[in-house]
């Protein structure tokens, strides 16, 4: 038990330090009794013969700079909020991230034949990534005056993709263990996505000379800046594009004892291939600007302002070219626990890691969850992430049936103080189980 | 239990909810802060040499650099030129010649010369002949002589006439032994070759013009009117203390006079704006210096006479140093000034004495005191989206002069509204200097000014800025320095402004 603990502290003091991205919410990993659980293991296997999921939503957002409760302070009076932009810049860290995911499930059914289990489904998957740098907004708001003899980073890292997924699997019970895997076809949509992000801005102290340094590209697909010399940006989506991908989904259970299970699994591991209408932008190069030479001027006798911009851009390349590229999908492992001291209450906890754009996020979650007879199953998470130990989650179940509609979300406390919260997440579904 | 689980759960769910319903219905009364990025930015960073400078004013004659890179102001021209005519030596008069007998002697009207060759010239006649018949006039002139042969002419009549016309000279020496004309007529009847007496007879020689002439040349005068040369930047120049510790002004006397020349300057005056006068004090030039001749058997050649002027032999840095506003000058001349009747010369058509000066003045000295004003119209187009700001100036001064300004915000009535510092600012202070007056190492000055918002708004209402100054050398101007082309100013100036966005 001392060691448990031990653990259990390790794990949340890593987890403290990282940022949680989770594109999943951790709470749907303690409902069994839902067709969606196979999402985050493949090898978890359902109750019911046939399981047919409806249509449903899935939303998560993210944000670990500030909450909106920090941008808008109620004024002393009460009556009105005041934009406390200073008091934002003075939370945010160096890096910030934005996050946010949209799953649309359109279908997916699962069948079990003696000791297997096949299962298909379809939807549509939307991320959204941002890394910005705290120097970013403390530029803007701020002006280059307050940063002098500072190189500051200024490039923001992102990514925003869609792509629909097709996938087929199986699971099979083989005495004690469980093992499964789903296999994914994938279509992508559009993508929008720096991949070199360096620029840096320095003013310095002596007459505020200004140095400006870029490396930065952006990959696009189906959405289109135009040319370098005259940006028109152009989104014309289609449901169904070149871009293909495959990823591929591995899981694990084993059954210690009729109370204890152990979970291991590995989701989204793959790729997609851009090359419908895809694009490399890059910028490129070093600009300095010290001050007009005004000497030259008066011994020309004349400026010439066209040269003088062509002096100050001609030091940063632009250039575009079509370009084929591969994105990786977030992959994200779960280790988890499930005891089940009686038959109806189950206790658990998940070790969860992402790793997204060559970075790791992990979160740490315990669950209990009661079923009430068979019509309703509550449960409670904890988790820490995000550098947050305050994520309070509830799932909830109703199978009036063989119908099964269900709530999950990881931050019930985003309700309760909305004006706090930096990151909320929430899915909805109904299924329906013969 | 499980009534009491829904309760609980509703309670919480509705708490939220109120909670996003208040934060929700607030939006509306948001209070959003001013917005005033401070920005800042490099307006100027430029570094100018008097080589620079010099180089972009392309070939000029006023600015000479030596070896060592000393600048020096010059000037050189041909100031004036005088010929013989100017002058006024041998104006060849007409000399009339009553003929009593045919042949007679007059006097050369200028006596002491020994020879003339004539330009231009004619002896002109007005003979009378009463007998009847064909005769010839003959004319004959002992003292002219061309190609070895002496003049005679040969003019064929019908008598009874008057015969009035005239005969050139042209090319022809007149030769005079002893000062006097010679001239022969005679009338001769070209049937019999009797030579018989006009009933009147008169000559003269006219129109005398020599391109020649050698002998005891007398002694003549001439003095040229005074001239002025304005020097209009020292207009602009009040209450300064200026030494140029080494100038120099050359004469030079180029001579084809075969003749000994003496020059005077009896005017070289430069005026002053109190209405004085300073004179330049070189005894030579008062007293007159007499110049580098040809010989004789030098005809066509011309000698240089070089008359140096400097701090050592004049009070040349005490006039330069006047300021003078104009130089007034004068010359004057006299040939054979001795009246020696020994100095045997010769003048031609084209002699001439060509006086030339070069001036030079090193950049050399000092300047205190020198104070300049300017005002300008002011145009500031109230920038709406500007808030406090400043500027940052920095300095590199390689010339050795400190520079003092001060600018002044003028309202339309005249009204000083504000000043850019609150004392006069030393924008460039002298660098270190070598022991000759010569640039060291650069000098650095840093000045920041910031403007509070409200001092900002003021400047608004400037229709003009005003800049007085104050320039001087080294040590406020007691000490000497010079200007070498590589010295030069390096100027950076950055701004910082606040934008307001509301």
């Amino acid at each position: 038990m001392q060691r448990f603990i031990y653990i259990l502290s390790l794990l949340i003091l890593t987890v403290s330090f990282r940022p949680g991205l989770a594109q999943q919410e951790l709470g749907l990993h303690f409902m069994p009794r839902t067709f969606q659980t196979q999402f985050t293991n493949s090898a978890f296997m359902q109750e019911k013969l046939i399981n047919i999921s409806l249509p449903s939503i899935y939303a998560q957002g993210m944000h670990n700079g500030f909450g909106l409760g920090h941008l808008l302070q109620r004024s002393p009076s009460g009556d009105s909020l005041i934009l406390d932009v200073e008091g934002v810049l003075d939370r945010m860290k160096d890096e910030n991230m934005v996050r946010t995911n949209a799953h649309a499930d359109l279908l997916a059914v699962s069948v079990k034949v003696g000791p297997l289990q096949l299962s298909m489904s379809t939807g549509t998957r939307a991320s959204g990534y941002l890394n910005y740098p705290k120097a970013l907004p403390e530029l803007a708001w701020y002006g280059n005056a307050a940063k002098l003899d500072e190189t500051l980073n200024l490039g923001p890292d992102f990514q925003f993709f869609a792509y629909h997924e097709i996938t087929a699997g199986g699971a099979v019970k083989l005495g004690k263990i469980q093992l499964g895997t789903r296999l994914k076809y994938l279509i992508g949509l559009a993508n929008f996505s720096s991949a070199g992000h360096l620029a840096t801005l320095r003013t310095n102290s002596e007459i505020y000379q200004l140095q400006l340094q870029v490396n930065y590209e952006l990959q696009t697909s189906v959405f289109d800046l135009g040319n370098i010399d005259e940006i028109n940006p152009s989104f014309e989506p289609v449901p169904f594009t070149k871009n293909h991908g495959f990823a591929a989904d591995l899981g694990v259970v084993y059954e210690v004892n009729d109370r204890l299970k152990l979970s291991a699994s590995i989701i989204d591991l793959g790729f997609i291939n851009w090359n419908d209408q895809s694009a490399s932008y890059k910028a490129e190069g070093d600009v300095s600007f010290e001050g007009l030479d005004v000497a030259a001027f008066f011994l020309d006798d004349s400026f010439d302002t066209g040269a003088f911009i062509d002096s100050l851009t001609s030091g940063i390349s632009l250039t575009k070219s079509d370009a084929e590229f591969k994105t990786g999908l977030p992959a994200r492992i779960y280790l988890s626990g499930t005891f089940a001291p009686i038959k109806s209450l189950r206790l658990g906890a998940l070790f969860y890691n992402e790793f997204y754009r060559g970075k790791a996020y992990p979160s740490l979650a315990i669950s209990a969850s009661k079923d009430l007879g068979k019509i309703f199953t509550g449960g409670i998470t904890y988790s820490v992430r995000n550098r947050r130990l305050d994520n309070l989650g509830v799932n909830l179940l109703l199978k009036p049936g063989p119908v099964v509609f269900f709530i999950v979300t990881d931050q019930l406390n985003t309700l309760i103080l909305p004006n706090k919260a930096q990151q909320v997440n929430l899915r909805l579904g109904t299924n329906i189980t013969f | 239990m499980k009534k009491t689980y829904s309760l609980i759960l509703a309670g919480i769910l509705i708490t939220g909810l109120l909670s996003s319903c208040r934060l929700i219905e607030d939006t509306d009364k948001i209070i959003t802060p001013d917005w005033e990025p401070e920005l800042a930015l490099p307006l100027v960073n430029t570094d100018l040499t008097l080589q620079e400078i010099i180089d972009f004013a392309g070939e000029n004659k006023y600015i000479t650099i030596d070896q060592d890179g000393l600048i020096s102001l010059s000037y050189s021209a041909e100031v004036v030129s005088f010929t013989a005519a100017d002058i006024g030596i041998l104006k060849l008069p007409n000399i009339p010649v009553p003929m009593f007998d045919t042949a007679q002697s007059v006097p050369f009207p200028i006596d002491e010369i020994s020879k003339i060759t004539l330009e231009s010239g004619y002896l002109a006649y007005d003979i009378e002949s009463e007998t009847s018949g064909n005769y010839e006039l003959i004319l004959r002139l002992e003292n002219a002589v061309k190609d070895g042969n002496p003049f005679e002419a040969v003019i064929p009549f019908s008598s009874p006439a008057n015969l009035i016309d005239s005969v050139s000279l042209a090319g022809y020496d007149l030769i005079f032994t002893d000062g006097t004309v010679d001239i022969y007529y005679s009338l001769r009847n070209t049937a019999t070759g009797e030579k018989t007496p006009a009933s009147q007879a008169f000559l003269s020689l006219e129109r005398l013009k020599y391109n020649y002439a050698e002998g005891v040349i007398g002694t003549y005068d001439i003095t040229s009117a005074v001239d002025t040369i304005p020097i209009e930047m020292v207009q602009d120049i009040k209450d300064a203390r200026i030494a140029l510790t080494n100038p120099s002004i050359s004469f030079s006397f180029e001579n084809s006079f075969g003749i000994p020349i003496e020059v005077a300057m009896p005017t070289f005056d430069g005026e002053t704006s109190d209405n004085g006068t300073v004179s330049l004090g070189h005894q030579g030039l008062k007293d007159g210096i007499v110049i580098e001749y040809p010989r004789l058997n030098e005809v066509g050649k011309s000698y240089s006479t070089t008359i140096d002027i400097h701090k050592d032999n004049s009070n040349i840095v005490e006039l330069i140093s006047s300021l003078p506003q104009a130089i007034n000058y004068q010359f004057g001349l006299t040939a054979n000034p001795e009246g020696n009747a020994n100095t045997y010369g010769f003048i031609n058509d084209s002699s001439h004495l060509a006086i030339g000066v070069d001036i030079r003045v090193p950049l050399e000295g000092y300047v205190g005191g020198l104070t300049f004003e300017k005002t300008m119209n002011l145009d500031i187009a109230q920038i709406d989206m500007a808030g406090a700001g400043g500027f940052k100036l920095i300095t590199e001064n390689g010339l050795p002069l400190d520079v003092a300004l001060q600018a002044y915000f003028v309202d339309a009535n005249g009204v000083m509204i504000d000043s850019l510092f609150e004392a006069p600012e030393t924008f460039f202070r002298s660098p270190e200097l070598n022991p000759d007056g010569s640039v060291q190492s650069p000098g650095i000055q840093t000045i920041e000014v910031f403007f509070p918002e409200e001092r900002f708004l003021n400047i608004f209402e400037a229709t003009h800025l005003k800049i007085t100054g104050n320039l001087a050398t080294a040590s406020g101007g007691t000490v000497p320095v010079r200007l070498s082309a590589s010295d030069g100013l390096g100027i950076k100036l950055g701004v910082t402004a606040k934008v307001k966005t509301q």
